[in-house]
Order: structure tokens, then sequence, then C-alpha cells
């Protein structure tokens, strides 16, 4: 035992030397003596005494209770005042540095030694004591939450060194303040109220504000515990959690849940904004087919109409018939294929009358915009017809457009009128060669008695030569029978009344000229009378009539063609005096026209037949020809055609046609004019429907946006397509026609309109299978410029009159900007919908552009995200493009020009050469030919740009580029989604992370289903249990209290806090109890509960280490203070023991026969030995005084094994022999002085198996002791339940050496350890034994002392009713 | 054959004077001191060829007291007779042939084993 080393202070330095001297002589050391508090100090520091000896009265200025000050502040010295005459005032001074005791002068030694024995045990003591206080300390500093006590005033009294980590006040700065100070004045309120409950002693979970040193906000979960002195309030203890973090972490999550439901809501507006924009357009849709199937039905209409009519319609193109009604090819005894397709040539008779006809027709179209002209046309049979033709250009601005014309036959008419013209002609001829000759004939001598000069023109013979003639002579034989006869009649009636002497006959004659030629003549006879009135003679005149008579002859012919003709045909025709213009001649049909008779007819001026306008126009036309008549270049053949309106006798109205012309006199002069009039009411009424249709057909086709045109079935090639189609697809009208469909359209689409219209021609004529049935779909057709457009097409056949289709009619609509705001919608919905499915930046931008780029088509693009930082666009997305191209554009600096461009917020597009020029890009490595960079804006700010560029585009259409900008436009909320959701879900995972790997236990309970939302790992590490485990609250209470009484308590008292937690919205806190974990074991948790809207946050904390800690400091200071009580104890009765033992042992000696010495003391005594024996024998005296001898040998074991027990000393003591310590544990277990335990270890047989080579094993003697020990009592008390009487407990002990090991087996014959006990019997607390007899804590302090201290391994095989066998394993090589 | 010669000091009187009857009855020469330094004037008079010595004599430490025993007689066996279970010698005393073999606890349960250990440290004479 080393000297305890002491300094003495003492102003006489004669005392401190002598005292020095006891001292020593007591066994202590002097470490120094001085007088001088200075110096003291400088020894105690330095020298560090175990004990002061402090005289209060020094040399030096300093007091020896000031030294002693200076000294406690570095240094825990105890010190012993050494006082001569102390004043109470000084006594009261000095009491303050607690001195351990006070010695007065003059010092005995006596009084020195009990002094300092005293002072330094004490001194021992009480820093084992602060030491254990430092560790509670120190415990309670660790503990996150700290504590502020407060008086009843509120004045703090005490704060946790906690708090003032929390505040950053520090003790002093709060100790002495009313703890308002440190309180956000608005929770003043609140704080006040929660005191003032305490006062009352209800203690308040309370969470509110904290002002921190630095003036930062905190937030503070508190709850009160008053205190109360003789009833009444004497303060509050306040444990205080910082809880600024979890608000921060609740506020965080609200805000992000805010942020999330924000997003959420105006994604669905997006939606609902984009199902309104499709409504919206599937009304105008449906109003589009509505229109586009009332064009349809008067199209057909339309059709129908023109397919009936008696004129013959058609279209021709380029010089082909493109489309005629069925009138138009009966009229040439065509089909409609034989004429379809075909040139206008075949018309025609001749190339001549072709060429006129074109030429016609184009310089009438150019002069006024129609031509009606006639031309002479072939029939299929070869024959010629006459074909009136009214023609209109389709276009009137572009022949080139086609033309549709009327036709009609007129060629009956025609031949009338030639007919006319030629009789006419004939007319004129006769009376320009007229010349009659007069002669007299007597009729006795039947001789000529005068010929007129003008004879000799008709017959070649002179007067005179004729004079001699006989009538015989110039007149053939027949022609004189026929005068002879005619003559004879007329001289027999002559003189009969009522024949009229003055009567003139015509003859005509076969006259016989001076030539011999038969000259025909006409002659006027009368008869010259004598006065008697008898005829004598006979005066005629004669007129050559041999033209007359042959023109006559083929003019009857003729005339009687014409006559029937001009009176069977419909046409009018008359002649109109030009002077009176009265009508001269009219034929049939103008009665059955004009409604009068046609000698009616000659009695009206035309004012009765013509409407004034008409009539004006006749005038008008009349007075025009008649003026310019007769001058040079002015056909007098010509003829006038014009039109006017008639009235009927019966008032009605109608139109003619008049084609008129001039009838001349001789001298050439118009005396007549012979007129053609036709009706062509029913013409002009299907002109006018005509015209009408046409404006209206024109309107339709050329001011709607339908593409109207017409396939031929064979050819597949278009024969028509109305102006809009051309445009719309890009070519000018002549060029479609050399189209075949192939050319228009895409291969998709190609292929679709095939096999529907092989369907379609399959079902065709089926029956059920509507004739007039259209089909409407959708194709992509093919611009001339290459881009694609889509068209919404209805078609139906067109067939000949057999019903054959022979063309399909088609109405296309371009759809593209209904299709391609189809399509946007589609894809932004597509987009919108896509990009809420996901929540990766890169997906999402990977997303945008692909959809771009297919809403674009163009072929390559990127992302361009705007660092603030560092004032830059940076390439965060793109696809199509090169690596050394995607390397130059990666980052644009704010020095650039293209990041100004974008940062102007506006749509860029470029053209390649834009691009490598004015950008100074280098695009020219990738042969880009267009750019598109779209600047994503967001609140008015560039926050991105989305870039598109093609390979082969040479343009960017107006419907990608609002493609472009629309899904830019989508992208900047999501981009700004998608970042805001990115940091959020960092943060999230940030947090999810700091729970999912806190070492904290959390679980999530949702507080409408009382169902676990979620485990953390620590929750399932700590109870065992997987949130599969437990499902609910109720699963929780039966798995974690299998005692129901328990499960009940704790439940009550969870559900009551709960319920309070939820009504003040406050944490609830510590709730501690025992819990079942899923291997059956138990820990002791704390609960702790935050209530959140719908859930709750269950904070768990294991304490059971904390606890088992606690128990086993607890456990180690009692069995210290036990220890160190046993062994003062044991030295004590040590030396009594002595006394007694040895005593007995003397007084046996004296007694012993074997000692001469003892017999000759007896015969001295007057007796003997043997008497003596026998007396003291018989009197049972030696038994007395063995037993004495026993039982002090019973005590001395006891104390012996008490003192080696309770000298527990941490630290490894040298090597141990094994054995030996068993031996001596063995030894206290039989000495077991336990009085409440019910067996007894002595009726254990102990059977001992010590291995020979077991040398000595470095351990603590006192732990293994303690473990054995702990070990044979829990099997002896095992084994004392069996109550069989043939039953021999028995414990074998076996220690042997195992390579590095020294190993202990401790085996009984026990009951053995029921397998599901088994797992726990080393955890703290675990115990089998009823209340009072075991603390649950043996074996799991033998575990700690074997694995932590020993570092080595305890474990147990049993099996119920075969004993348990322990097996220590102790390293023989000590492990630092 | 003579009579080995203890001086047993220790102020414990009846342990003195036991011990002293045992050790004469076992044929010892035996003389007692209550104090150390009875017991060391004695010692500086008398030779002995052991001495059982209190650990803890009021007037001096028994380690001492063995000093200064071997001091005045170089021969002399030391025993250290004590009620305390861990004492130990101090190396000094070590030196002086105070082994574990010199320390006797009380309360001797056989006083036997004190002859012994006597005997076999002074050597039977």
């Amino acid at each position: 035992m080393s000297k305890a080393k002491l300094l003495i202070v003492e102003d006489e330095l004669i005392i401190a030397l002598s005292l020095a001297k006891s001292l020593e002589k007591l066994g202590y050391e002097v470490v120094g003596t001085t007088n001088t508090g200075e110096e003291a100090v400088g020894l105690a520091c330095g020298k560090a005494p175990d004990l002061i000896l402090m005289d209060i009265i020094l040399a030096g200025t300093m007091d020896g209770i000031e030294a002693v000050r200076r000294i406690q502040k570095d240094s825990d010295i105890p010190v012993i005042y050494l006082t001569a005459n102390a004043d109470s005032a000084t006594v009261e001074r000095a009491r303050d540095t607690m001195p351990y005791g006070y010695l007065n002068k003059p010092i005995n030694d006596r009084d020195l030694l009990t002094n300092i024995d005293s002072a330094l045990n004490k001194h021992r003591m009480e820093r084992r004591l602060r030491e254990s206080e430092e560790k509670y300390r120190n415990l309670v500093n660790s503990i996150q939450d700290g504590i502020v006590s407060a008086d009843e005033n509120g004045i703090i009294t005490y704060i946790s060194p906690r708090i003032t980590e929390i505040a950053g006040y520090s003790e002093t700065e709060m100790v002495g303040k009313n703890f308002l100070t440190f309180i956000h004045p608005e929770d003043h309120g609140e704080v006040l109220r929660l005191f003032g409950l305490t006062k009352v002693g209800k203690h308040e979970y309370g969470e509110y504000r904290g002002i921190t040193k630095s003036g930062d906000v905190i937030w503070m979960r508190t709850s009160g515990r008053s205190m109360f002195v003789d009833g009444r309030f004497n303060g509050a203890k306040v444990v205080v959690s910082d809880i600024t973090k979890q608000k921060l972490v609740e506020d965080e999550v609200k805000r992000a849940n805010d942020e999330i439901t924000a997003a959420n809501e105006e994604l669905q507006a997006t939606v609902e904004e984009l199902e309104a924009i499709n409504q919206e357009f599937e009304v105008q849709n449906r109003e589009l087919v509505k229109a586009k199937e009332e064009l349809l039905r008067q199209e057909e209409l339309l059709r129908n109409i023109v397919r009936v009519v008696p004129v013959g319609i058609g279209y021709i193109r380029d010089r082909v018939l493109v489309w005629v009604n069925s009138t138009y090819h009966d009229m040439f005894g065509y089909t409609e294929e034989g004429v379809i397709g075909k040139s206008l040539r075949m018309f025609y008779a001749t190339d001549e009358d072709f060429r006129t006809g074109v030429r016609k027709m184009n310089i009438q179209i150019l002069e006024k915009g129609w031509a009606s002209f006639e031309v002479k046309a072939r029939h299929e049979s070869g024959s010629i017809i006459d074909v009136h033709l009214n023609t209109v250009p389709f276009d009137k601005d572009n022949l080139d457009g086609g033309i549709i014309f009327a036709a009609m036959d007129i060629t009956e008419q025609k031949r009338a009128d030639e007919a006319l013209r030629e009789s006419e002609e004939r007319y004129r001829l006769l009376i320009e060669n007229m010349s009659d000759s007069v002669w007299v004939l007597d009729l006795t001598s039947m001789e000529f008695v005068f010929n007129s000069p003008s004879s000799v023109n008709i017959l070649g013979y002179t007067p005179e030569e004729s004079r001699h003639h006989k009538i015989t002579d110039i007149v053939s034989p027949r022609s004189l029978e026929m005068v002879g006869k005619l003559l004879v009649g007329e001289l027999e009636r002559d003189g009969e009344p009522g024949v009229d002497p003055d009567r003139s006959l015509t003859v005509q004659l076969e006259q016989i000229h001076k030539n011999g030629s038969t000259v025909w003549t006409e002659m006027t006879l009368k008869f010259i009378r004598d006065e008697s009135g008898k005829p004598v003679s006979i005066i005629g005149s004669s007129r050559n009539i041999t033209k007359r008579k042959m023109a006559e002859k083929a003019l009857t012919e003729s005339e009687e063609k014409y006559r029937v003709l001009a009176e069977s045909v419909s046409d009018m025709i008359w002649t109109l005096d030009v002077k009176t213009r009265m009508f001269a001649y009219a034929n049939f049909s103008s009665g059955e026209l004009t409604g009068y008779m046609p000698d009616e007819m000659l009695m009206l001026t035309l004012d009765d037949i013509l409407m004034p306008e008409s009539i004006a126009l006749a005038m008008k036309i009349l007075e025009e020809e008649v003026a310019h008549d007769g001058m040079q270049g002015v056909d007098p053949r010509r003829s006038r055609t014009f039109e006017a309106e008639m009235k009927h006798k019966n008032g009605s109205l109608f139109w003619i046609e008049v084609t008129a012309r001039f009838l001349r006199d001789e001298a050439g002069m118009p005396r007549q004019v012979l007129g053609l009039a036709r009706d062509i009411t029913k013409r002009k009424r299907i002109e006018l429907a005509m015209t009408e249709r046409e404006d209206k057909y024109r309107l339709l086709m050329e001011n709607t946006p339908e593409n109207l045109w017409v396939i031929d079935l064979r050819t597949m090639k278009f024969v028509y397509s109305s102006p809009f189609g051309t445009h719309i697809l890009g070519y000018s009208e002549g060029e479609t026609h050399n189209l075949s469909i192939q050319n228009l359209l895409t291969p998709e689409s190609l292929n679709f309109i095939g096999e529907l219209l092989k369907e379609e021609l399959d079902r065709d004529g089926h029956p059920g299978v509507d004739p007039n049935r259209t089909r409407t779909f959708e194709l992509e057709e093919i611009h001339k410029n290459g881009s694609l457009l889509w068209v919404e097409t209805t078609v139906k056949f067109l067939r000949d009159e057999s019903g054959k289709p022979y063309s399909i009619l088609g109405v296309s609509r371009d759809i593209t900007p209904r299709k391609y705001a189809e399509d946007l919608l589609r894809l932004q919905r597509d987009l919108a919908q896509a990009l809420s499915a996901t929540s990766s930046f890169k997906d999402a931008m990977d997303l945008c552009l692909e959809i771009a780029m297919k809403g674009s088509k163009m072929d390559s693009g990127g992302v361009y995200i705007r660092d603030r930082e560092k004032e830059e666009l940076r390439l965060v997305f793109h696809r199509g493009l090169g690596d050394k191209f995607i390397n130059d554009v990666a980052n644009y600096g704010s020095e650039t020009k293209a990041y100004h461009i974008t940062m102007d917020g506006k749509p860029v597009y470029t053209t390649f050469k834009d691009i490598t020029g004015n950008l100074n890009i280098a695009a020219g490595a990738e042969d880009l030919k267009v750019m598109a960079a779209i600047p994503i804006v967001h609140k008015g700010d560039v926050i991105a740009c989305l870039n598109l560029a093609s390979h082969s585009q040479d343009d960017i259409p107006e419907t990608a580029r609002n493609t472009l900008e629309s899904i830019a436009a989508q992208m900047g909320d999501v981009i700004v989604r998608l970042e805001t959701q990115e940091s959020l879900s960092k943060s999230e995972e940030k947090f999810r992370k700091m729970i999912e790997n806190s070492p904290i236990a959390v679980a999530l309970l949702d507080n409408t289903t009382n169902a676990f939302i979620y485990f953390n790992k620590m929750l399932t590490k700590t109870v065992g249990y997987s949130i599969e485990d437990i499902p609910d609250m109720n699963a929780w209470y039966n798995a974690a209290y299998p005692d129901a009484t328990y499960r009940e308590n704790n439940r009550k008292v969870w559900d009551s806090a709960v319920s309070k937690s939820f009504i003040t919205g406050m944490a609830l806190n510590s709730n501690e109890v025992d819990v079942r974990c899923k291997d059956g074991s138990y820990r002791y948790l704390e609960f702790r509960m935050v209530p959140l809207d719908d859930m709750s946050v269950i904070v768990i904390n294991d304490l059971t280490e904390k606890k088992i800690h606690q128990e086993m400091m607890i456990q180690t200071e009692k069995m210290t203070s036990l220890g160190g009580l046993a062994a003062g104890m044991a030295h004590e009765i040590n030396n009594p023991l002595g006394i007694i033992l040895q005593g007995i042992q003397a007084t046996l000696k004296r007694l012993s026969p074997a000692l001469e010495n003892n017999r000759e003391e007896a015969e001295r005594a007057g007796t003997n030995l043997e008497k003596i024996l026998a007396y003291l024998t018989n009197r049972e005296i030696m038994e007395y005084l063995n037993g004495i001898h026993d039982a002090g040998q019973r005590a001395a074991k006891i104390v012996s094994n008490m003192l080696q027990f309770s000298r527990r000393s941490e630290s490894m003591v040298g090597p141990v022999d094994i054995n030996l310590l068993i031996d001596k544990t063995l030894e206290i277990a039989s000495n077991d002085y336990d009085l409440k335990k019910k067996y007894d270890f002595k009726k254990v047989r102990i059977v001992r198996e010590y291995g020979p080579d077991l040398v000595k094993v470095p351990c603590s003697e006192t732990g293994i002791e303690q473990v054995v020990l702990n070990l044979l009592n829990n099997s002896s008390q095992a084994m004392a339940s069996i109550k069989d009487k043939d039953y021999q407990p028995t414990i074998t002990i076996r220690t042997l050496k195992e390579k590095e090991h020294a190993v202990i087996i401790i085996s009984d014959n026990g009951p053995g350890i029921d397998p599901a006990v088994q797992r726990h019997i080393f955890e703290p607390f675990y115990t089998t034994k009823g209340v009072g007899m075991g603390t649950g804590l043996g074996l799991s302090v033998s575990y700690y002392i074997i694995t932590k201290t020993h570092r080595g391994t305890i474990d147990v095989i049993s099996k119920p009713g075969e004993g348990a066998v322990f097996t220590i394993k102790l390293p023989l090589v000590r492990q630092s | 054959m003579s009579a080995i010669r203890v001086i047993i000091i220790d102020d414990e009187k009846m342990i003195t004077r036991m011990l002293k009857g045992f050790l004469e009855d076992h044929g010892f020469v035996v003389q007692t001191a209550e104090s150390a330094e009875e017991g060391i004037a004695i010692m500086s008079r008398v030779a002995f060829d052991a001495a059982i010595v209190d650990l803890r004599l009021p007037d001096m430490d028994g380690n001492e007291v063995v000093s200064r025993a071997v001091a005045l007689q170089p021969g002399i066996k030391c025993f250290i007779h004590t009620g305390s279970i861990d004492y130990m010698p101090s190396e000094d005393l070590v030196a002086m042939g105070i082994d574990l073999d010199s320390i006797i606890h009380k309360p001797v349960l056989d006083m036997e084993v004190i002859c012994r250990m006597i005997e076999k440290k002074v050597g039977k004479k």
C-alpha cells in the first residue's frame, strides 16, 4: 500500500517540521512544507499531494482559506485546516471551501491520524461519487434534451449544458434571469399559460420559439414538471428539445406538398384547357362536316340537272373532253366512254373546221368572255351535223382552265336555212334575166301580124322574119296541140255569160328557136275582137322562160322539199318588209310559236309580237345594217343573230334567237328582211339555269377550300381538278392532268385508296349497296415541293347511263391545319401525359425533343438550359447530331451571339447560310440546312432553349414552327416543374435518406386507418418487425405487448396521449415501454409521436442499452460500495475472529495429551490431564470448543471469500489459475449467505474435471468469479425445482485448454432451458425467476464480462430435461 | 537441537498471548512485544530466528518494523501477520526475503501451519 502524500502549510516552521515528522512516523509521506499561501498553491500543483494540512494564518499575503480556494480551482485535493483559535467568522469562511476537517492546535498524533485517514477515505468516496455523478452528468449531457429549472417566479435556477448549446448563452447569462427573456415575444402568452398550468401541478407539453444569443429563432419542445415543497409550488423543471430542424423538415415537407399540389392543379388546368380546345375542334369539325354534306347534296342536285337537260353539256380541257352529259354523246351517236378523254377533233368534219371552230371560240371568249358559234361536226355514222355551241371558259381569266360548253344539233335548221338561201338566189337570177316579147297573131291566118323586137331574144328571129312565121313553125307540136285545144276551148266559151271577154290566158309553150333549140316561153294571151266582139286576133306577150322553166322545175322540187321542211321545222321563218316593217311571209311554225295563224302574222307589225327592248334591239341592228349596207367590204349576204323576247298571242313571253339577213331587189337594195327565229326559251332557261348553276358551282368550287376532282377509273389519272385543289398541291391546273394519283399520294395513302377502291368496286352493284354511296377518309398527299399534307376526301362513283362506274368524283379538303392542330393537340396531350409520368429531367427533355422532332419533321435537335451562375447556355440534351458538332455547340457564353439572340426570347428560324454566317455556328461540320431555336420562356424569363435542326429540309413550315413554339411553351413549365421537382426530390431524397438511415427508429402511421405507412431501417433493426409483420396499430399492440393487462394499460396511455397530442397539435413525448420484439426478446423503448395532417410520425428511441448501462452502473456502484464496506468489515472482523480461532487452537493444544507440558501442568494443579479431558468430554465442553472452532473457521472463510469477491477491480489482474479460481468460487457458492435463496448449494454434488495443462489465464479474477458464481447459482436454483427424492443434482465443472483459449465448461443435470427462453438468457432483465429472486442481470452482466472485458465467448447448449451446458472461452493471449 | 526463537510483535494482547502459548507448546521459544518500539528494543538486545509482525501496529508500520528487524538481525526470518487479504509486500521487503510464504493471514485457521511455515523458513533445528 503506497503512502498517502501530504502537503503541510503552516506559518510556524517549527510546528510544520514536527508535524511532518509525526506524519512520517504515522506512515505518511510529506511531499512538502511551506509557510506561505503562494508557495502552497505552487506545491499543490507540482507535487499533487493526496491531502493538504492548511494553517489558516500564513506568513504571506494570502491566508490559508484563499490558498485553498486557488488550489481548488485547479485540482481536487482534500484539505484539513489547522487552527489555533479560530473565530466563528473565519470558520464560516473556511467552511465555504468545504474542508475535510479542522484540527485544533496543538495537534495530537491520534487526532491527526484519524482526521487524515478519514479525510482521505472520505475524499476517495467523494471522488468515486463525483466520478459516478460525472458519468451521469455526461449521460444527461449527451441526451439531446436540455433541462432548465426555474423557481416559482420563473427565474432560471439551473440550466443543463445542453441548454447553452441550444441557446448559445452561458450558464451565467441565463441563471437568475426570467425564462421569458429567452422566449420569442409572440410566444410569451403560450409560455405563461404553460407555466400557469405547471404551477397547479399539471405537466404540460409545449412547443414554442426561443431566441438564441445570436438572435436566431429556434423551435423548442418542452415538458414541464412542477415541484412542490410542503405542498407549495416551488418551481419547475423543464425538459427542452430543440426541434428547429424537425420544424424545418416539417415546413419543408409541407411546402413540398403545397408545391406538388400546385403543380398538379396546374397540370390539371392544362389538361382541361386542352380538352376544351379539343372540344372546340370537334364542334368546328362537325360544322365543317355539315357544310360539306350540304355542299355535296347541292352538287349532286346540280349534277343530276346537268345530266338530264336536252342540251349537250360538257367540259373540255386542252381540247380533250373531260366530261359530258349523256345528251351530248347521244347527239354524236357515241357512248360516254367513246368521247371522254378524246380530242375535240373527232367531232369536226375537217381539220379546217376544227381549227376554225377553235379559233372562233377563242376569239369570242377573248372578246366577250364567252362564245356562241356553229360548227360542222361529224356524227359517229360519218354524216355531218351542224352544231351550235355556247361556250364559257371555266376560269374566265384562264383559258387553260377548261371550257364548259352547251351544244345543240341545228342540222335541220341549217339545212332549211340553206335551202331558203338557195331558192332566193334563184328568184333573183330570174328577175335579172327577164325580157318579154309582144306579138299579135291573126286568128284567121294564124300568122304573126306583129312581133316586138325583143322577140329576137327569145327565138332568134327578127320581127320581119317572125312575120312570116306560122305558129306551127315556132311552136312544138305538143305545145301547138295544147295551144290549139286552149284556143278552141276559149273560142267556144267566148261570148258565154260570166266569161270575161278581157280575160287573159297564160300558157307556157315549147317553142323552137331559130337555131333549132327548144325554148320555153310563157305567153299571156288576150283576144283582140272586132266590133262585134268576135275575136279576130290574139295579142300575146311571150317571155323566154326556158331558164325559169328549168329553175322552176328545180325550184319546184326544192321548194317542195323546203316547204315540207319550213313547215315542219320548229323554227319560225318569215320575211319582213324593210319599209313597212310588216311581215311578208311567215311559216307554219311561226303561228305555232306566236299563237297567230300565218295569215294573221302578215297583218302584224313587230310591235305586236316583240317586247319593247327586243324591238329596240332589232331596230338598232336593222338601222346599223341598213346604214352600212353597200359599203365596201360589207358582205351583202351577211347575217346577224340576236336574241329577242317575244310575246305570244296569249300574252306569255318567250325567247327567240333571230338570225336575219336582207333580201334585196334587182338593184341590190334591201327590200325585205329574211329571218329565222328559233324558240330558245328552253335553251335560254337552261342557259340561265346554267349560268346560275355555273356561278353557284364555280362559287362553290372556287371559294370553298375543297378540291373537286374527277379521276378516270381506267387510267387513274385526274381528268378534272378544281382550281383550289391544284393550288393546294402546288400544281398549276395543266400539271395535274398529267399526274396520276401515284404522284400525289404517299405510298401508305395510295395503298389505302387502292384497297378501298377494290373493295368498293367488288361490292358495287350488289343488292343493298347504294350506288350513290360516299366514302370519306383521310389521305396524305404530296405537295409539288415535296411536303406532305393531309386531305379529307369524300368520294363517290360517277356512272354512265348503264350505271357502270367510270370515274371517281372526289371532294378533298385540305385538313392539314386541322390535322396539324389535331396532331399538335395530341402531341401536346401525349407530351403532357408523358411528362406528368416522368420525373426524370433527362427523360422529360428526351421526350420533349423527340416530340418536337416528330412534330416539326426535323431530324435533330437539342435542349439548352440557361445556367444563371455562369451566365451561359449549356446543352443538356441532344439527338441526331454528330460528336464534333455537339462539342462545338455545347456551351454558349454570355459573349456569344447565339446567347444574346436566345436571350431576346424570340424564336429564330434560320437557314444554313444564316447559321454559319450570322450566328457563327459551325453548322458546316454537320451539314445542317435549317435550324430553329425557340427560347423557352417562363414568367418572362428565358430559362432554356429548344433547338431543332434538319439535315434535309430546306424550310421550316409554319405548322412546324407553331408546333415547336407550342412545345417550347410547354417545356417551360416542365423544366421549371422538374427543376423544382428535382430540387424537391433531392431535398426529399435527403430527408428520406436521413430518415431511412437515421439511427433513430421512425414509423409513419396513417391517422385515419391506423395503418402503418412506413418503417425505417432502424425500426426494423430495433424491433425486428417489418411493416409486413405489423400492418397496423392493432397488430402492433398484439405483437409488442403479449401480456393483455400490460397491453391494455399501454393502449390507454398511448391513446389518451395521442388524442391530447392531436388536440394540441403538439408532439407526444417520451412514452417508455417494454416491447416484445419479433425474436421474442424485450427491449425498453421510448416512443414519441408528432401528429402531422393525416399521418403521424412515431419516433422510437431504444433505451435498452442505456438502461443496461445504467443498471450495470448501479450494480457496479452497489458492488463497489458493498465491496468497500465488506473489505473494511472483514478487516475489522478478522482480528476478533483471529482471537477466537487462535484461542480455540491454543486451548485445544493445551488440552492435548500429546504435549508433556500439559500433563505436567495438570499434575501441578493436582489433577491429571485425563481427568480434565474426561470432564471436558463428559460435559461436552470439548465438543463446544470444536464447535466454536468450526464456527470460527466458517466465519473466517466467509469473510475471506467476501473480501475476495468484493475486491472489485476493473483492471485485469495478472494471470490467474482458473482451477483455483473455480475452487474458490465453489467455496463462495457453498457459503451462500443470501437468506432469501430457497435452495441449498450444499446439496449439489460437484464434479471437478480440471485440465492438467491449463496454465494461468490473464483475466479479471473477480470478473470470472462472478460469472462462474452466477452460473453455479443459476444451475443450483434450477435444479432445486426438481423434487424427485432420488434425484442427485450434480454440477460438473471442466476446464481445458483449447488452442488459444482456456475453456470452462459448467454443466448440470437440471431441467434444462426451454429453447424459447434460451435465446434471451443473455439479454438484460430477462428472467424466469420470481419477483425478488433475480434481477435479470446476472447472465447479461456475465455476458458483458466475458465478451466485452475479456473478448471471450459464452454460450449455452441445452435441451429441456437434459440439463444445460455453458461454455466459456477466454483468450490465453490478452488482447488490448 | 536448540529451540527456534520467535518474537511476536502485535498490539492485540490476546493474539500475542495465544500465539505465544501455541508456539511454545510446539516447542518454540517465544517472546512478545506489544509495540514496535518495544519489539525493536528487544531485538536490539536479543537474537531471534523469526519475527511475527502485525502489519498494523499503533506506533509503526509493520513493514518498517520488518526493515528494522532485518537491519538489526540480518538472518532473522520475518513474517507479516495481517487481517487484510490483499496485502502485498513491497519490493524492499521482497528483497529482504519476505515472500508470499511470509504472509500469515488473520484469522489463522490452523496454527500448525504457522509452525510449519516458521520451521520451513528457519530450517528445522
